[in-house]
């Protein structure tokens, strides 16, 4: 089970906003030739893609073994083409998917691997000291 | 404004010399090598959707994750900036929060 709790609301759709922006025309245009079908109505052109921020509470167990030890503030975003984005808000790491859990589960994915890795590059460079102690602060083994 | 994928893989791999970091998943990551002392960058790109477009979301996300704005990041990606202009960006100001 996806372990995400939303913290704001989402607006998918906005009737009020996008009705203004519907036309209807029962005109007939001719163009070098060319006749064109009356326009009867146009779907809306603009509408809310869903955008809301969530938590990924504490205990959620991460692949490798690794466990979340407090909530992770994240961002769940769509994309123009369908899409999700979901971001965490704390070190900018992001997972992709076609859907929300899919999205979130590639997210926790891309938070293991990112812990392994700065874990990992510690044995042979110091300089990611400061990053390996700001990620143990969220996750550890 | 998004950036073709295989421009974006091409600025990454070449002009940022980011070696892949093996993992299991098919995730990209990568290493970008910098001088002392500046911390060194890790970033996952997601050269796995080879057909998609880079989004302004993905964008802004690695930028951070680069310590960088995500304009001069579009402009490494987009051929008009390159290694030594991000060396030089991340002495000056290094954005990542830590």
């Amino acid at each position: 089970m996806l372990a995400a709790v939303p913290t704001s609301r989402y607006k998918p759709y906005d009737s009020s906003r996008t009705i203004s922006q519907l036309s209807w025309s029962t005109k007939t245009s001719t163009t070098e030739g060319i006749r064109s079908l009356p326009v009867q109505s146009y779907l809306p052109s603009t509408y809310n893609l869903v955008n809301f921020q969530a938590l990924i509470v504490k205990n959620t167990r991460l692949p490798e073994g690794l466990l979340l030890q407090r909530q992770l503030p994240i961002s769940i975003k769509q994309e123009p083409n369908g899409g999700f984005f979901v971001e965490d808000e704390i070190f900018s790491l992001y997972g992709i998917g076609d859907n929300i859990p899919e999205a979130l589960t590639d997210l926790l994915i891309t938070l293991s691997e990112y812990f392994i890795i700065v874990e990992e590059s510690l044995k042979s460079d110091h300089r990611n000291k400061r990053k390996f102690e700001k990620i143990t602060e969220y996750i550890n083994r | 404004m998004p950036v073709d994928m295989a421009k974006a893989r091409n600025a990454v791999e070449g002009k940022l010399g980011g070696q892949r970091i093996p993992k299991k998943d098919p995730h990209y990551w990568y290493k970008i090598e910098v001088p002392d002392p500046l911390m060194p960058i890790e970033i996952k790109c997601p050269f796995n959707h080879p057909h998609h477009d880079m989004t302004d979301n993905i964008i802004k996300s690695i930028a951070r994750t680069m310590g960088i704005t995500t304009r001069f990041l579009v402009d490494i990606l987009s051929c008009h900036k390159d290694y030594d202009d991000l060396i030089t960006q991340l002495k000056k100001l290094d954005r990542r929060n830590l």
